[in-house]
């Protein structure tokens, strides 16, 4: 589907309004379209960057975030870090993420991922070094791990006042919204989905936040409706001494009166009555004063609001109104699609006048850096992705299938998709059938100081004399980028040789799920033959001795 | 929402395409993310627990009803 202004501006207007029902699939898919607009924006669309890098499944988040971004103003690219890949890609400066030049970096991380504090400041670290970016830590959900208190408390001591650090309260969010509802359901264990996806919405709002400071697109007036919005009642129906003023609401709007946001009042009434009821009711909160402006008649209000704007002197995308009236609303936002259009209950949770606290002076922020990083006590225990996979200790144990693994081996071939070279689908009688015919089937096994993944790869090997053939090789996405699959084409490559062969043919079948082992091959050294219908044939002539990745201690028994 | 209408936004296909036959196996964009996302959707929409039992015997739309129907929300 391909995007257009203002039907987007449309379609993600009508989303927040339907609030609590709106279906997360079709944020979604707005977020993914929202990706492939190439068009010319609107004036008052301000772009974006962001990454997103977590250490578990945040599938999903990111495209809801660029969608609700859209609500903002906003235009957002995202990058959202393969799966449990955030170390590698922070720790390595020439990577992607670097490469996309991301302006907000979302880190967000589960305490259980975590080495110890020097863990996620040398990820800090390495991001401000690496990029220009807005990089927003999300602090750790307590309810994760005993640790996570107290690295939550040096996050706020070390970054407290850091202009380009920001920390989000995640842990507060996930309380607010109920831990057992959202975190660690009974889908944790689901493809390590942690954090529910109806939580993606309220989240992305609040995330919105940092994107809306960091791209100015902050708005500076409040407009409000008053029957039915600030006050339970209608003034022409039940009289000034009928209505009941909406404290909470009119505490909400006071706050923020006192952030520097302007308020007028847009609303058909009479305006003698209705300015009257905020000078002589007794439990009004919002005085006269407090007003900048109103336009309090019979006029549309599309047009009253196009004169609180040239009376202001402000841009309309500066503007806010909150009506009760779904009709009301859609006048406004078809006439200005800029113009944030919300319901009232929606005021509490709205990002949209968050500010940015970069000045001038935090504009200079290499030397900001610099101070920052005297200010922290902590070593850099691991300064690249090598340090860090090192430390990692990763023990990889290459080994024949065995009876107990058969089953295991089958559904990794029937379930992995990414990188997964032939995406072949073997029964477990496949798998043995292999075995009586004398070709070889591997299992590849790993650990780390965070645990024992289990077998997470596969590669099944056809034998003749002068060559072998790889008929299939995967491994888990969530093992990906530690070179174990460096690891496992060496250990092929090396067997063949040995047993006498001089050549070890491969092929790389394309399907919409496995561009990511695209080049492996290429990249290990192979040779192209033959490319035709997205099938592409490899040879590697056995030579020399393949190395193994340094940080891996191998194991096999053949 | 009716369940084709979940299916039709979560999978980003035409609710007219949808049948009982409708799965996995015949619709790309039915991966294991918006499988899940498809039991928390019809989870919210129809107030219902899934047990994870449920979940992993979903093979096709058919499959969805069934359970919908054993906890009599459709």
């Amino acid at each position: 589907m391909s995007i257009k202004f203002p039907e987007a501006k449309f379609t993600i207007n009508r989303l927040v309004s339907e609030h609590k029902t709106a279906s997360i699939g079709e944020y979604i898919s707005f977020g993914k379209d929202i990706q492939s607009f190439s068009g010319k924006l609107p004036p008052y669309m301000r772009e974006t960057r962001v990454a997103f890098l977590a250490s578990f499944t945040i599938q999903g988040l990111p495209e809801v975030v660029a969608a609700r971004a859209v609500f903002h103003n906003i235009f957002s690219k995202i990058y959202t870090a393969p799966y449990n890949q955030f170390n590698q890609k922070i720790l390595d400066p020439k990577c992607d993420l670097y490469e996309f030049d991301p302006k907000v970096v979302f880190l967000i991380l589960d305490a259980p991922d975590i080495l110890n504090k020097d863990h996620f400041h040398t990820l800090i670290n390495s991001l401000q070094k690496n990029s220009k970016a807005l990089i927003v830590v999300s602090n750790f959900v307590e309810h994760s791990s005993s640790l996570s208190r107290p690295m939550n408390d040096d996050l706020k001591a070390v970054y407290k006042n850091s202009s380009w650090v920001k920390i989000f309260d995640f842990d507060g969010f996930v309380k607010t919204h109920g831990k057992d509802e959202i975190w660690y359901t009974k889908y944790k264990d689901l493809g390590d989905m942690r954090l529910l996806p109806q939580s993606f919405v309220d989240l992305s709002e609040a995330l919105s936040s940092f994107l809306i400071s960091q791209t100015g697109a902050t708005k500076k007036c409040l407009i409000f409706d008053l029957d039915l919005t600030i006050w339970e009642g209608t003034l022409s129906e039940d009289g000034r001494a009928g209505l009941i003023p909406d404290k909470k609401i009119q505490e909400k709007i006071l706050s923020l009166s006192k952030e520097g946001v302007l308020l007028a009042v847009l609303s058909k009434n009479d305006e003698e009555s209705a300015l009257d009821v905020f000078e002589k009711h007794p439990a009004m909160l919002i005085g006269k004063k407090d007003l900048s402006a109103w336009r309090i008649n019979w006029k549309p209000k599309d047009q009253n609001l196009y004169e609180i704007a040239r009376e202001l002197n402000l841009g309309v995308d500066s503007f806010v109104v909150i009506d009760d009236s779904p009709l009301e609303r859609a006048i406004i936002e078809r006439r200005f699609p800029e113009v944030a259009v919300m319901a009232p209950e929606l005021l509490y949770s709205y990002s949209g006048f968050s500010k940015s606290n970069i000045t001038e002076e935090d504009q200079k922020r290499k030397e900001l850096y610099d101070d920052e990083r005297k200010r922290q006590d902590f070593k850099e225990s691991f300064g690249s992705a090598e340090d860090f996979l090192q430390e990692l200790d990763i023990k990889v144990e290459i080994t024949p299938v065995r009876a107990e693994t058969i089953a295991r081996t089958s559904q990794l071939t029937q379930k992995t998709n990414q990188f997964n070279m032939t995406t072949r689908r073997y029964s477990e009688e496949d798998v043995n059938d292999f075995v009586r015919n004398g070709h070889d089937v591997i299992t590849v096994r790993a650990k780390d100081r965070f645990g024992d993944y289990g077998i997470i790869g596969v590669a099944i090997v056809l034998k003749e004399e002068e060559s072998w053939h790889i008929d299939l090789l995967l491994l888990s996405c969530r093992i990906l980028g530690r070179g174990i699959e460096n690891a496992l084409i060496a250990h092929i490559a090396n067997s063949a040789k040995k047993s006498g062969a001089k050549l070890l043919c491969a092929e790389f079948i394309l399907t919409s799920k496995n561009a990511i082992a695209k080049n492996f091959y290429s990249d290990s050294g192979f040779a192209v033959v033959e490319e035709k219908n997205g099938v592409t044939k490899y040879e590697l002539a056995l030579k020399g001795e393949f190395q193994i990745p340094s940080h891996l201690t191998i194991t096999n028994d053949n | 929402m009716t369940t084709e209408e979940i299916l039709s936004k979560v999978l980003g296909i035409p609710a007219e395409s949808i049948n009982d036959e409708t799965g996995p196996s015949n619709t790309p964009s039915w991966d294991s993310f918006n499988a899940l996302l498809l039991i928390t959707e019809f989870e919210k929409t129809f107030k219902v627990e899934f047990s994870l039992d449920e979940v992993s015997e979903i093979k096709k739309v058919a499959d969805i009803k069934k359970i919908l129907e054993k906890y009599k929300v459709i």
